[in-house]
This record gives structure tokens, sequence and C-alpha cells, in this order.
């Protein structure tokens, strides 16, 4: 591994959002969307990296931001060794062509004023990748075949004509015709029916292991992540709260928040209930309540009182499992211990 | 937490259960101007007092439209085209409006999906609920009001603060708290919840979930859940109907319906669960699915099913009783 | 509530089709049909202009090409009884006269006809009759000048002679019967220095079917004025709100994709703009320009005419901003200016056209307001200027509802038209269209 260029490195990444006067001031509540996020994705092998969370996480602020749609507060986001934030011109649009985006709402994404081909035709266009409309069409119907659809079935038709996933599959396809190094996938699959699923993921297991692409797969579906994801980051209220190899995070949390998503997951086994009722504080779920410190303090069974006086770093549980949690800090833990 | 009263759900024979709800046949079409969507199409089951029936299905399948038709809530070009629906012996299909307005909401009621989107912003909480109750007992006193307002604020979970709140200062789970509020108000025998977490994150999932499970607890009420997520199913429900295309492919006691899957429509949902626990191979399924204009005949699934025979396609199987309380409808089985 | 029950074994399409309303074959939304019907009638104004042309002799627009004062073709008055009074006051008029060709309704307006009575004195007392249309007499006080001239020539004389505003036209309406004496105007005692002069032509010339919408005063037929005028205000209509919704692209688009200082002005900008009174200030302008065409009238309305579409697209475009085809196409590395027009465009037409139809309705009425107050071009027979020429010649009192009413007729026609589009292209751009197209 490595003395070489990660794919995507990201470094101190922080964003707040908060009202600006009108001289540029900042007045008003902030929020602290992101804080201080680092993540290292490596060029080689191709990976799928999870960013896991609930909705406030943060994970939806950081795949803009990869994306370019958003500037950081501060921080870097370095793709190959360059600051995209510097990026101009033909940079840019290199960058475009090596990372690309899944979203969420298979709908949304099309033009409806456009046939599906429309999307297409753009990045063939804006990315010379063919030279006439025959190798035009060569290269869609290569990239359709590789998510199980053919050319003459789906292009010519509009986006309500299709189904949801067709279209998802669709959106796959696009992203791969450029061969990007990263895909953004934000929810990819949350939109699409159980039944449709696996044949998403398992385009995407695909396209790691046999075209290269590596994936950061934005999801608050743990059970998914499970399946497919090769590292995971869990983020709770912008911050890491526990991040590692999938299968160690998930099958041995150590981060209290992280041992209760895991726990409050629906078992599809009706014999295995959830045992404990837990309760939500008001303040908590309305996110009202400021903290310095550890964010799940209020929740926390385990808090202590030094968990208010910062946020804890993360620590090394075993290799390639840290959690951000001062129950792993020996020093804490003794002087709690003692007192 | 209590567990779910089992006993009662596995035997039939033991003792005569009183079915709060009756359903026969019910047919709902969508008209378009290219022929009609058969959005449901001859759907029969029945819900005993105080159990929960779960419906799942893909979107797409008309368990909306089935529970909007138990209501009579369809709109043009939607239409009731037949069947009966019996709530406590009373037919809601043949009944005049006017009668059909007083059950509604006292005796059934609906969760809509997103409901927690379609509160009035500008009402506040205790206005929300106070709306729906004042409908129907136009005579309650304002402190006989307020009373129920923050019993029922108490019994799903949430603090009194909330009584006074407009609806943009809560969390997506209060808000879905509060439709269940509302939904309950007026002590109905059946609650309909369609879709009550799909919008909610992990934990309050979890919450909302607890809180239907203790409002059934707390009332007796009977519910049907409609969800996709089998693995909310296993939690909450005791018995589950599998929709496909308009039609009910299945209807088991949950633990029947995970250990032993019957239709090949049902397996192929339960093994498409995600599981936590292990990592497998993912199983991919494709298949056509038909034009709903133009159902094919005989059974519904044969373009999907893996195990299809030539008898499939010609006669559609009937839901038959294979085993006390399990349906199929299935060729298979015959 | 329908309960027919469905014969199970039938197949089920076959019961279906039995009862299936027809909706709407085409399965389009564009094919609204207040949205087709508004189209069809704009086109058939702007048909109207292109080519009636060819079918009537627009030069009948002009002033003095066709008789005075004729209504339309199946108006017919019958002759009146008394032609031959045996009243000391009352001047034979009869014999040479033919009543029913001398355009009765003699007098006028406010002014210019006394101009006209001159001219018709020139005229010989053998020239024919319908040629001396009466510019007959006067006006407020007019009537005696008139009436003089009339007495040298009993046969140009144009029937009902003096009348200032008077209800002496109104008799004459109902002139079949009158005689002379009660046709004199002795009801409204007009400026009656000459009850002598009363004893005219009592029928008001009845309708020609060579000018079958009439003529007005000054003898233009009514018919080739709306052939010229509706095109013109609609034409007006259409430059200013053009101007306007040109305006509203590049502010709107501007102000809604880059946001900051250059949002913020627009958008304070075209607020001021729209609390501004548009008529007073039109007035005023129009007052100081000396000549007034109908291009100027159209730049001076579009000056009013381009908040609204400004407001309109900014909004969408921030709404827009936001969806999900732009992000991919932010994505695909599209320049901003190619969003702009490539994705965003296309699915604001609907909103355009609908800004726009409302646009030109606006400004259709804006100008008709200007003319009918006499601040248009006087030479140019458009719709409103007409209402004008009307209004001035007191047309309404004197009965001649023609002159006034075709031109209000067209205009409610044109912004039926209008409205019919705007509303049923508002219906073609609303998302409850959509609802079918989003589940799958």
């Amino acid at each position: 591994m490595s003395s070489a260029t990660p794919l995507l490195e990201i470094r101190d990444a922080t964003k707040i959002y908060g009202s600006k006067g009108l001289f540029g001031r900042k007045s008003g509540p902030q929020t602290v969307a992101l804080q201080n996020f680092n993540l290292t994705i490596p060029e080689r092998p191709a990976s799928i990296t999870t960013i896991a969370g609930e909705s406030g996480s943060g994970k939806t602020t950081l795949a803009n931001a990869v994306l370019g749609f958003i500037s950081l507060t501060s921080g870097q986001i370095l793709y190959k060794g360059q600051d995209i934030a510097q990026l101009e011109g033909a940079a840019k649009l290199n960058y475009r062509r090596q990372v690309q985006a899944i979203f969420q709402d298979p709908y949304e994404v099309y033009n409806p004023f456009y046939r599906v081909r429309h999307i297409f035709d753009m990045v063939i266009h804006r990315f010379q990748l063919a030279r006439n409309k025959a190798e035009a069409r060569e290269v869609i119907e290569e990239a359709l075949k590789i998510v199980g659809l053919r050319g003459e079935e789906v292009l010519e038709k509009y986006p309500h004509q299709l189904s949801g996933g067709q279209r998802q599959r669709m959106m796959v396809a696009r992203a791969y015709l450029l061969k990007p190094g990263l895909i953004v996938a934000d929810e990819p699959v949350s939109m699409v029916d159980a039944s449709l699923r696996a044949m998403i993921l398992d385009i995407m297991l695909r396209l790691r292991d046999e075209s290269n692409i590596s994936f950061l797969y934005i999801t608050h579906d743990l059970s998914t992540a499970y399946q497919i994801g090769d590292d995971i980051y869990i983020l709770y209220q912008g911050s890491v709260a526990e991040r590692g190899e999938t299968t160690r995070v998930i099958e041995n949390p150590k981060h209290p928040y992280v041992q209760l998503l895991i726990e409050s997951i629906p078992e599809p086994d009706p014999d295995e209930k959830w045992d404990t009722h837990i309760r939500f504080p008001t303040e908590e779920e309305m996110r009202s309540s400021a903290t310095s410190g550890c964010r799940f303090y209020p929740r926390c069974p385990h808090r202590m009182d030094h968990c208010l006086t910062a946020q804890p770093p993360l620590y090394q549980i075993a290799e390639e499992h840290e959690a951000a949690c001062y129950l792993y800090d020996e020093q804490v833990v003794g002087l709690a211990d003692k007192a | 937490m209590t567990t779910m009263p089992e006993t009662a759900v596995q035997t039939k024979s033991a003792r005569v259960r009183e079915k709060v709800l009756e359903v026969k046949d019910l047919r709902i079409h969508y008209e378009t101007p290219r022929g009609a969507v058969i959005a449901v199409n001859g759907i029969s089951f029945h819900l005993y007092k105080g159990e929960t029936l779960g419906l799942v299905g893909e979107s797409g399948c008309g368990k909306s439209t089935a529970t909007a038709g138990i209501l009579r809530l369809v709109q043009p070009p939607g239409r009731i085209i037949s069947g009966e629906v019996l709530l406590n012996g009373v037919d809601l299909i043949k009944l005049p409006e006017s009668d059909l307005r007083k059950l509604r909401w006292t005796e059934a009621s609906l969760i809509p999906q997103g409901a927690m989107n379609s509160l009035n912003p500008v009402l506040s909480v205790r206005d929300q609920i106070a709306d729906g109750i004042r409908a129907h007992e136009p005579d309650i006193s304002k402190q006989a009001l307020k009373e129920r307002i923050l019993e029922l604020l108490n019994l799903v979970g949430l603090p009194a603060r909330v009584y006074d709140l407009y609806p943009h200062e809560l969390s997506g789970g209060m808000k879905q708290r509060v439709c269940i509020a509302m939904g309950i108000s007026l002590n109905p025998s059946l609650v309909i919840a369609d879709e009550p977490t799909s919008a909610l994150d992990v934990v309050v999932q979890r919450v909302v979930a607890q809180t239907l499970l203790d409002v059934k607890e707390k009332l007796g009420v009977s519910m049907i859940l409609i969800g996709h997520d089998m693995g909310l199913q296993a939690q909450l429900v005791d018995r589950i109907a599998v929709m496909y295309a308009g039609n009910i492919v299945e209807i088991a006691p949950v633990r029947s319906i995970f250990e032993e899957p019957l239709h090949p429509y049902t397996q192929l949902l339960i093994d498409s669960i995600p599981s936590i626990k292990e990592r497998k191979p993912l199983r991919v399924t494709e298949g056509l699915t038909h034009d709903l204009r133009n159902p094919p005949p005989g059974c519904i699934f044969q373009f999907r099913c893996p195990k299809v025979m030539d008898h499939c396609r010609k006669v559609v199987p009937p839901l038959r009783e294979l085993r006390p309380e399990h349906y199929v409808a299935c060729h298979l089985y015959e | 509530m329908a309960t027919e029950t469905l014969d199970s074994n039938k197949p089920i399409q076959a019961e279906i089709r039995k009862r299936r309303v027809l909706v709407n074959t085409f399965d389009s939304p564009w094919f609204n049909p207040r949205f087709i019907i508004g189209c069809a009638m704009i086109l058939f104004v702007v048909l109207a202009g292109l080519l009636g042309p060819l079918f009537w002799d627009t030069r009948l627009a002009l002033v003095a090409s066709s008789p005075l004062n004729l209504p339309p073709a199946w108006v017919q008055y019958e002759s009146p009884v008394a032609a031959d009074v045996p009243d000391e006051e009352t001047v034979p008029v009869q014999s040479e006269a033919a009543p029913t060709q001398a355009s009765g309704f003699g007098s006028s307006g406010l002014g210019g006809s006394g101009l006209s009575s001159l001219m018709a004195t020139q005229t010989s007392p053998e020239a024919q009759p319908t040629q001396a249309s009466g510019f007959g007499a006067s006006g407020l006080g007019g009537s005696s000048l008139s009436s003089l001239m009339a007495t040298q020539a009993p046969t140009q004389a144009s029937g009902f002679g003096s009348s200032g505003l008077g209800g002496s036209s109104l008799g004459s309406l109902m002139a079949t019967q009158t005689t002379p004496q009660e046709a004199a105007g002795d009801e409204n005692g007009a400026s009656t220095t000459a009850p002598t002069s009363a004893s005219r032509i009592v029928t008001p010339p009845s309708g020609n079917p060579a000018h079958p919408l009439g003529t007005d005063n000054s003898g233009r037929d009514l018919l080739a004025v709306l052939i010229v005028g509706a095109p013109a205000s609609l034409r007006v209509g259409v430059i200013a709100a053009g101007i306007g919704i040109v305006a509203g692209v590049v502010l709107g688009f501007s102000a809604g994709f880059l946001g900051g200082w250059w949002d913020a002005f627009v958008r304070t900008a075209s607020d001021v703009w729209l609390t501004i009174p548009s008529l007073a200030v039109l007035l005023v302008i129009s007052a100081y320009l000396r000549r007034v065409d109908l291009e100027t009238m159209a730049i001076l309305l579009a000056l009013f005419a381009w908040p609204g579409p400004t407001r309109l697209l900014r909004a969408q475009v921030l709404t827009m901003r936001e969806r999900g085809y732009v992000r991919m196409a932010q994505l695909s590395g599209q320049s901003t200016i190619s969003i702009m027009f490539r994705e965003m465009m296309p699915n604001l037409l609907p909103y355009l056209a609908s800004s726009f139809a409302g646009n030109v309705s606006g400004v259709i009425l804006a100008a008709a307001s200007l003319e009918a107050l006499g601040l248009g071009p006087t030479r140019y027979p458009t719709l409103g200027t007409t209402i004008f020429h009307a209004l001035r010649a007191t047309a309404i009192m004197r009965g001649m509802w023609w002159w006034w009413g075709f031109p209000v007729l067209t205009l409610v026609f044109i912004f039926t038209g209008l409205f019919l589009i705007a509303i049923g292209l508002d219906e073609i751009a609303n998302p409850r269209l959509r609802g079918l197209q989003s589940q799958s």
C-alpha cells in the first residue's frame, strides 16, 4: 500500500451553514454540517467506501462537496493529489469526467422534456466520446449491456414511460460511459423496489471488480452497506462516530450510537424483536440541544462528564477499526473509574 | 415491552374470533384513455379483532389503492367496480355517503402515506387534532377536548409541550406520531397505516414503530400496516398478506411467511432482504412485468415466476387455504 | 355507488370496454380544449388581417370613402310617413331627395363636422344625394349653421339637420312615423333657431350590403376598419409583450441563476416597477409626444411589460436550479448558458407562453385605453382610435351603436382568445398533469 497518491483524500473538511449579515458578518444560528472530516480512498484496488448516517449527519453535504456543488468552509478535497477547489477550465472538465454521480431519485434526474437518450447524448457530446452517430450508438449500447438493458427497448422512450429500476440503471450506465475513477452514489437504491435493489447493487460490485471503478456509497441503510461496502464511515451530526472495515464495524460496533443504530434495525425474524424500549429525548429529536463536546451525549447510555469537554477523537480499536468515543481512551476511563 | 399475543393468532379453531373487517372480492379500476388499469383485481381477506395485518408488495401493486377502496376514498379516474367491505358487519360499499362519513374516523381511520408532510402548516398540533374530533363530536366541551388531546399525545409518547407547536417546529418522527394521534383520536376499531415509517431514520423508525405497538396494546385497535420493509413487518404484525399486481398471492401468520414462504413471489421477497448478519451473494432477479391494462390470462405472476408451468398461463389460481390460516394462490400446491 | 358485478369468466377487457368513458383520445396534454379554442380565435384574427385585404378593399377604412352613417346591413328602416307634412315651418324636402340615400344621421360631434358641412355646401344641388352625405350639421350649437346650409340645398341636407347632443337622433331612430315636426328636435331643446330646418329627411338610412358592418360619420367602412385595426392592436400587443418577455428572460434568468447583488437589484427593481401606475405614466408620456405611431406605442407599453415576466422567470429558475436534471447537466460539464437554454428553457416554455399571452392581453388593453382617450395614432384606424372617434362623435347617444360596438366586440374577442390560451397553457404546464407520469 501506499506511497501512491490516494484516489480521493479529504482533509479536515468543515462546512458551516450560517446566515451572513449584510456585510459578510455572520449573524443568526449556524449549523455545523460537517466537522473536521477526514477520509482516504486508495487508488488501487478499486473499493466501495460507504458513508452511512441518518438525516442531518452531513453525508449529503459531503457528497455535494466532493462533486463540487458546494464549497467547504475550511479543509481540502484532493482528487489524485489536486485540490478540486483550485480547478479551472479544462482541469475542471477533466475532474467532471473522472468523478461521476448517481442520485437518489430516479425520476428527478431526467429532464421531462427530452427522451432518455438525452442523458447519454449530453455526455458524449461534451466529452467527445464518439466521432459520429454510429459510434455513439455503439458506446451507449455497450454501457447499457453492463446494466442489463437494451438500447432499442429504452432509448427512445420518455422518462415517465420507464420504471424506476430501469431509470436508475440507465443512470449507472451513463456514469459508466465516462469510465470514471470514482462514482459518488447518493442513496442509489432507496427509491427502488426491494426486489430490484439487489440488481443495482450487483451492478456496482461488477463495476468495481471488472472496471476498477471506486464508489463512494452514501446511504442510511446499513444492511445494504454491509452487503457491498469495503470500508465504512458512520457519521453522526457532522463527525465520524466510527470507521473501519465494514464487517468489523457492523458485526462489532463500539461507539454507543452505532450500537444503538445496529440494534434498531428491524430484524426480519419474528422471533427476534427489539427488547428494550428506547426513549428519544425531545430536545435531541428536535436538535435544539446545543452541546460542546460529544454530540451524542444526551442520548448516550454510557456518558461521562468528560464527554462534554471536547469532541472525542478517533481511537483505534483494532486494525481497521476506529471509534470516536472516550470509552476507548484508557486515561479517561481510568479517571472515571477513580471518580 | 410485552410480546405479541401469539397464541390467539396461531390457532383458529380454539375459539370463534370476531372479525372486524372482511373484504370480499374488491375490484378497483382506473380509467385511462387507453384502457382501464386494473389496480385491485378482486382481493379478499379478513382481519380479526385486535390483530395487525401487514400488507406488503412492491410499489404499484395496489396496496394503497386497496385501502383507499376500503374506506371508499378512491378518487376518479379510479372507481370501485365491485366487492364487499364488511366493517363490523356493515357493508361500506353499499352505504350512502352521509352514513359512511359518520363511520370514517370513528370506526375506521387511515394514516395515509406521507401523512407527516401533509400536516397543515398554519395550524398548531392542537388545532389539527381538534379539527377531526370536533367534526364528529361537535358538542364536546373545550376542557374535555383539551384533556383528550393531551391524553392522545401522551399515548404516542410526545411531551405535552407539543400541544402548542406548529408542524415545522417538529421533527419527522414527531410529526408522524402526531398523525398517529390523529388517527386514533376517536377510538376507531380499525386503523390503516400506510407506510408509517418510510421516510424516517432507523432509530426514529424504531420509536414510531414502538408507538404503534403501544397504541395497539393500550387501545386494542385492529390494524392494517402497509409497508415494504419486511424486517419492520416482522416486528410489528401478526399476519402478512402479500400483494402482487393487484392480487393477493399469499396470506399467512408472520412466522410461516418467514420460515416457509409458499408462493414464489413471497420467496423472492424474503430472499431479497439484505441481512446484517452475514454477507451472501446478492440474488439478482429480473423478469418482465405486464401491462396493468392488459393482464395476461392465468396467473398474474407468470412472467416473473421461476417455477412457472403451462397450466399457470391459462388458469387463474384461486386463493386457497392450504393450512390453518395460510392461504396461497398458486398452482404448485394443487 | 356503482356495483356492477363482473363476470369473472368473461375476459375483463371486454367488460371494461363496454363501460369505458372516452376522455381524451389523444392522451396528450397539448390537446387542451381551452388552449385550442383560444389559439383558433387569435388565429382567426391574424388571418382576417392577412387575408382580409384580399377580399375587402381596405381603402374603405379611409375617411370619406363611403357613405356616411350607414348602419349594419341587416338594419333596415321603413320609409317615414310624413315627408309632406303641411307645416309652414317645414320645408318641403321630399321630392328631389331620395331620403334613403342621404345618410341621415346628420350632425355630428364636437367639431369636425363644421368643416364637413362646409364641404357639403360646395356640392351642387344637382349632385347625387348619396354623395352629399350629411356632413350635415353641427356640433353643440352649430346647428344653426348647418340648418342654414341645409335650407339652401334641401336635397343635400342630410335629414336630421341639427341637433346637438340631443335626442333628435334617437328620435330619428323611431322615425318611421314621426312627423318632421317631432323629428325637429323639439324635445331636446337643442339649439333650435331654426325649427324650420328640422323638417329634414326623417328616415335614417338603412343598411347597405355593400357595407355589411356599417360606416361611421366620416365615411369609413367599419368592416375595413376592423380588418385593418384588429391585427394592428394585436401587433402592438405582441411587440410590446415580446420585448417584455425578452427582457424577462434576460433579467429573470440571470438574476435567478447568478444570485448575489445582481439578483437583489433585479428583484427590487421589478418589484418597485410593478407598483408604478402604468396608465398614469403612459398618459403623461404620450401627451408629450407629438406623433404617436404604432411602433412608438408598442415601445412605450413595453416599458411596463417587463416586470411580470422577470419575476415569473426568476422564481422558476430558482426552483429549477435545484432540480436533479440541472445537477446532472452540471455534472456532465455543461456550461451555465447551455444549462439555462437546453435544460431549463424547454420546461419553462409553457409558463413563458402563458405569461406572454397574459401580457399581450394587458398591453392591448392599455393601448386601447390610451387610444380611446385620444392619445394613440389618430390617423391609423386601430380599434381604440375608432372607439375614440365614436365617443367624440357622441355615437352612443346618437344610437350609432355599430361604430363603437364592433370594435368593442373585437377587443372582447381578442381578450377572450388570449385568456383561453393563457389558462390552457397553465393547465398544460400544471404539475397536476404530471401526476400521471411520476408514479411507475
